[in-house]
């Protein structure tokens, strides 16, 4: 178990480092970060001079040596535009990130099990046509329109919560509804998939008929069996959550590294998207570390080598 | 403002008592931005919501009156060219900065010199590269010193060049300065998160008595257009800028708050590749397809009246403007003709890039005008593109390779100079630019070197005929402006276009 935990951990450290060559390589494909950072009345002398500036008049491979060396030791450059080390800035926009994907998370786990499982256990009842009905469009309505939409019925209309901005629990319950929606829906169909196929299973029969009860058969084997798959996806999905709520973060104006790093996309300052990549890609290996332990607490049968 | 309505009726009877006497700083107003700055340096960076937001916490030497756009002494008491390579400014005695350093010739030459140091890697230093030297002749009295005759300097200094305390600037690193501003304006910076909001706090010693008239200023970040509109209407915000036009319907139905339309001092056209000959190298061509395209149609329809058709690309209200210069007059047939006359009677093709998401409809009017141009013969293929990827192609217009291409680009001219009009992109020295003409060049460098005033209006007027004839551009609108605010707010936009906090009053 030890030496697997180490195992995937140089692993990670291998991803990590990829993905860091492919940032870098791609950024450097999407243009001059200097003419992007000029003011649109420059002269080809304040380019030149801009780009000197940023250390970017230099070959390639000296400006990727350059910042490899700087990453090795957690120096990750300074921001092209905030005066101030890439990595604070990033560290600066973490918590409300974490917090809003920690809420989605919540809420999709909250609403999406449930819902699957007693869909699953009442098959074909109104409740499961409803309740499945509900998760196939939820799937399909843009997180964008969804966000705007409930800003207009519960800001504008309504008055009932704020509509933009981080603060209390009032300012996260609309942006924490609107990420998680998607993967609430999608959730709901795989726990109920994956709980019909388990009930079948002689098992579950075995259980009911040495007069085990319905609490205990849904609880300590259906839910128990029909899981593994679920914490693969949910894990994906936290991951999914971390680095993809842009969208919402942009429209209820939510401080978090999904709108650092898109803005800083489209100034081109290299330095704060190269770290906000590595710090939710780090993320992003860390839980999936975390689900592939997670597996053997859940059967026991899984073994690592 | 719920609160400050309510502080006010109780109030009133006190200040009509009082008329006369000002009263001190009160209430709080919380006001919406769509873009934050990325910096709160006064001295690095040039972006608009930069000049949005620091000069609240800072003064120039010079401003603009906000209603006429003429430039009046602000930290200045008084200035005059002393020489024609020579600006003088007799500073206000007693005015100090919120750290308590005062406001000295010292501190003027300080941060002139920030500027133009190489060290601080400032972005404005090309505003300010006529400077040969700063002198503090007193305490009070400071001359700034050209290489040449620049008329365009002391309008820079509205908006660039704030004044900051030097000790406080020499004693702290930049990362360390980046976030907490200190200088001699209105309000001082109390917190800031980034994304999110600043706060601000009524400066109490502020030169000008009847400035600020909040104590507190809460300056929120919100990027989309749609939720700035929805805080103001659930009450959460005072002033929304940059509302959509097909929002004002969700305003009009609030009675507690209003848009407001502006015609900013901000001019929209399609640039010519000019400098590789073909048609786009013809003046004939050029000025044909200005004959093509309805503006006045796409003013009405697209931007829903938002917008003024410009005869060049000036707007009125700026330096150098002339209504003598009329409009090329929408004309197909005679557009048609002139393509012909060029060599060109089956039109030719091209694309036309237009960035997404930067300019007010950008998207829209470029495919309206890709459907006038098809009319005279003209297939225009619209490209809409990520910013930095267009700003590469636009970079790459002169390699053998590219071929010429129409480009979308908008301006604002917020230190309200014909300069800056045209220098930016027809000058030959551009880096966005695609036009080289001798005589636009020589014209330029007069507007620049002429320090007097009637002399330099002259020179604008005569340019302006010029870039109209020589049409290094599809010349196309001013654009409008809708910003939402609450009735009992009285802010207006200044002439150059910056909605700036330190103006709010209440009423």
């Amino acid at each position: 178990m030890a030496s697997y935990t180490f195992w995937r951990l140089v692993q990670g450290l291998v991803i990590l480092k990829l993905v860091l060559v492919c940032v870098f390589l791609l950024l450097h494909l999407t243009g001059d970060p200097a003419a992007v950072l000029a003011p649109v009345d420059a002269t080809e002398q304040d380019i030149t001079r801009i780009r000197r500036e940023l250390g970017l008049d230099t070959p390639l491979h000296v400006q990727y040596a350059r910042f490899f060396a700087g990453a090795i030791r957690g120096n990750f450059g300074r921001s092209f535009e905030h005066e101030q080390p890439a990595f604070w800035i990033v560290m600066e926009h973490l918590p409300a990130t974490l917090e809003l994907t920690a809420a989605a998370f919540f809420f999709s786990v909250a609403v999406g099990i449930p819902l699957g499982c007693l869909a699953a256990y009442k098959e074909n009842s109104l409740f499961d046509r409803v309740g499945i009905g509900w998760a196939v469009v939820a799937q399909a309505v843009p997180d964008f329109w969804l966000a705007l939409m409930m800003i207009m019925v519960f800001s504008v209309f309504l008055g009932a919560l704020p509509a933009f901005g981080r603060g209390g629990l009032a300012h996260l319950v609309m942006p924490a509804f609107a990420a998680s929606t998607f993967q609430a829906a999608r959730l709901a169909r795989l726990m109920r998939s994956e709980m019909l196929e388990v009930l079948r299973r002689e098992y579950i029969l075995t259980a009911r008929s040495k007069g085990l009860s319905e609490k205990m058969v849904l609880f300590r084997h259906a839910l128990k069996n029909s899981s593994i798959p679920i914490v693969t996806v949910l894990g994906l999905d936290l991951g999914i959550l971390l680095g993809g709520t842009v969208i919402i973060e942009t429209v209820f104006a939510w401080p978090g590294v999904g709108r650092l790093t898109v803005q800083a996309i489209y100034h081109r300052d290299f330095p704060v998207v190269q770290t906000a990549v590595f710090v939710l890609a780090a993320g992003f290996v860390f839980i999936n570390l975390a689900v592939d332990i997670l597996y053997r607490a859940l059967d026991p049968r899984i073994e690592y080598r | 403002m719920k609160r400050v309505g309510w502080l006010l009726v109780f109030l009133l009877p006190l200040a009509l008592f009082s008329a006369g006497a000002h009263a001190a700083p009160k209430g709080k107003i919380t006001a919406a931005y769509g873009g934050e700055p990325e910096t709160f340096d006064p001295h690095t960076g040039t972006s608009s919501p930069i000049l949005t937001v620091h000069n609240n916490v800072f003064d120039n030497l010079v401003t603009i009156n906000p209603r006429t756009g003429d430039v009046v002494p602000q930290l200045a008491e008084s200035y005059k060219a002393v020489s024609p390579t020579t600006w003088e400014f007799k500073l206000r005695r007693g005015v100090k900065f919120t750290n308590g350093e005062p406001v000295d010739a010292a501190a003027v030459k300080f941060s002139i010199e920030r500027i133009i140091d190489p060290k601080t890697k400032s972005r404005q230093i090309g505003y300010f590269s006529t400077i040969k030297s700063v002198e503090a002749v007193d305490a009070h009295t400071v001359r700034i010193h050209t290489k040449a005759a620049d008329a365009v300097l002391l309008k820079q200094l509205t908006v660039y060049g704030f004044i900051a305390p030097p000790k406080y600037y020499s004693s702290h690193p930049a990362d360390y300065l980046a976030t907490r501003p200190i200088g001699s304006g209105p309000y001082k910076l109390v917190r800031w998160r980034k994304h999110e909001e600043m706060v601000l706090e009524a400066n109490p010693n502020y030169m000008d008595p009847k400035v600020p008239y909040f104590k507190t200023a809460v300056i929120k970040f919100i990027p989309e257009a749609a939720t700035r509109v929805a805080g103001l209407v659930s009450g959460d915000l005072d002033f929304a800028e940059g509302v959509p036009p097909q929002m004002v319907e969700l305003i009009k139905r609030n009675p507690k708050v209003e848009a407001v339309n502006f015609l900013q001092p901000r001019s929209s056209g399609l640039l010519f590749v000019t400098t590789k000959g073909g048609p786009m190298g013809n003046v004939k061509v050029r000025q044909a397809l200005n004959h093509a395209v309805d503006v006045d149609s796409i003013v009405k329809n697209v931007l829903k009246g938002h917008g003024r058709k410009v005869p060049v690309f000036q707007t009125e209200g700026t330096f150098g403007y002339t209504e003598d210069v009329k409009t090329y007059p929408y004309d197909p047939a005679k557009a048609k003709a002139m393509l012909a006359e060029a060599g060109y009677p089956n039109g030719f093709e091209t694309d036309l890039l237009v960035p997404v998401g930067r300019f007010f409809l950008g998207k829209e009017v470029s495919e309206a005008i890709g459907g006038y141009l098809e009319k005279v013969g003209v297939k225009a293929k619209v490209k809409p593109l990520e910013w930095g990827a267009m700003v590469r192609i636009i970079r790459a217009r002169h390699q053998p390779e590219v071929k010429p291409f129409l480009y979308y680009l908008a301006r604002f001219f917020f230190i309200l100079d014909g300069d800056q009009a045209y220098e930016g992109w027809f000058s030959s020295k551009s880096a966005f630019g695609s036009f080289k003409d001798p005589e636009v060049d020589q014209i330029l460098a007069e507007g620049r070197s002429t320090t007097d005033p009637q002399k330099r209006l002259a020179v604008y007027h005569r340019l302006n005929q010029v870039i109209k004839e020589k049409a290094p551009m599809i010349f196309l609108f001013q654009e409008g402006t809708i910003n939402g605010k609450k009735k009992d707010i009285d802010w207006r936009p200044r002439i150059n276009g910056f909605p700036l906090v330190r103006d709010a009053a209440g009423k």
